[in-house]
This record gives C-alpha cells, sequence and structure tokens, in this order.
C-alpha cells in the first residue's frame, strides 16, 4: 500500500527516489521466486 | 463466475467511491472503517485521473475484495506499484475454495504478480513493491513472499 493517514488527510507515499548502497545491494542481490511467480501466472484469471 | 472487474480513467464515474463502497463490508472497528473509506474514496478519485488501475474481485454476487495498481519506480528501479488492497470484512483470513484455497489478499498479490510479468515482457519491470500499513501486515506480506528494505520498510517482490 502506499497510502498513509496525516493530519487526518489521505497522504500518498511514492517509493524511494534514492536508496542507500546496502539497500540498492539487497533488491539487487535478491532472488526471484521462481516458485511464487509460477504459482501466480499458471493461472487464468478473467478481466472484464 | 469468478472475475476481476477493471476500473480505470475510461470507465470510472464520479460516482465510483459510491459503488465501490456499496459492495464491499468495511471492518466493524469503527476508526478502522473511516480509515478505510477515507482510502477507498482516495484511490477512486486516482483511478478517474488515470493515477491507478482498480480490479475489484468477485464472484456472482459476491465481491471479495480489490487492489489498485499503478506505475513506480523504487530508485532508478521500474517497479509495479500495489497502492491499495483492500478485503471485505466477511472474507478477512480464509482461504477461499473459489480462489485455489487461497486467502483473498494472496490471490490478489499473485494477481498484481502476473499483471507485472505481463507488462515486463513488453517494457521492462524489476520489482512489484508496496508499503504495509503496519507491522502486521509487514509479517503476511513476508509470509506471501515479499521482502522488507530495512531503512524504509518498502517490501518488494524481485520479479
Amino acid at each position: 500500500m502506499a497510502l498513509i493517514i496525516k493530519d487526518k488527510q489521505v497522504v500518498y507515499v511514492a517509493p524511494p527516489v534514492k536508496l542507500t548502497k546496502d539497500e540498492k545491494k539487497i533488491l539487487e542481490n535478491a532472488s526471484v521466486n521462481h516458485k511464487l511467480v509460477k504459482k501466480a501466472t499458471a493461472r487464468k484469471y478473467k478481466i472484464v | 463466475m469468478l472475475e476481476l472487474k477493471k476500473y480505470n480513467a475510461s470507465n470510472a464515474t464520479y460516482r465510483l467511491s459510491v459503488d465501490i463502497l456499496s459492495k464491499l463490508s468495511l471492518s466493524t472497528n469503527l476508526d478502522k472503517a473511516q480509515r478505510e473509506k477515507l482510502f477507498i474514496e482516495d484511490i477512486c478519485k486516482r483511478v478517474q485521473k488515470n493515477g491507478t488501475v482498480l480490479y475489484l474481485l468477485r464472484d456472482g454476487d459476491e465481491t471479495y475484495g480489490f487492489i489498485a495498481l499503478s506505475v513506480s519506480s523504487i530508485d532508478t528501479f521500474p517497479s509495479l506499484q500495489v497502492d491499495y488492497i483492500f478485503v471485505s470484512e466477511p472474507y478477512r483470513g480464509i482461504c477461499l475454495e473459489n480462489l485455489d484455497n487461497t486467502k483473498t489478499s494472496t490471490y490478489l498479490i499473485e494477481f498484481a504478480i502476473e499483471i507485472a510479468k505481463e507488462i515486463q515482457d513488453q517494457v521492462g519491470l524489476r520489482y512489484l513493491v508496496l508499503l504495509p500499513d503496519n507491522d502486521r501486515l509487514q509479517s503476511v506480506y513476508k509470509e506471501m513472499g515479499f521482502q522488507v528494505l530495512p531503512k524504509n520498510e518498502w517490501m518488494f517482490i524481485k520479479l
């Protein structure tokens, strides 16, 4: 989710535009969860 | 029949939030319900302005919840962002047979992965990202396969 409530107002929060080196490393070194992706993409979704 | 009704700027009416709210059950806790109502109204405004696309999950007369998605980036990495995910109160925490025995939230996230993979094939995309509303949700998303960026609490699935 990317919404928070601040001073009783909904505020949209965007992902960080600048990550630290360590955070970038976490992102880059993460592995793809092939099992999850396969499960998600094997299903037929009916969009109307 | 199980389907995802897509709402974007081309079919969203000015009454969208009223229509969506009429199909869903908010929390029984009044404070939580008020918060959810504000979020849903805000998301519907974003749909009308082409800022997000909302997919309402329903089966016949039963509406389970929705997910709102937009394209974003984390640092310089193109990503699909979960703007909001909502599960109607009676369906929270339960696995449904017609959703392949998964919870509504899991089904919606897996649907987002499917959309992300489709986009990835067309234009390139690295991550599915979201910002959990609270610590409890962070644990839920971890169970689903999300990893957390420690300092800023954004979570991601690498695609």
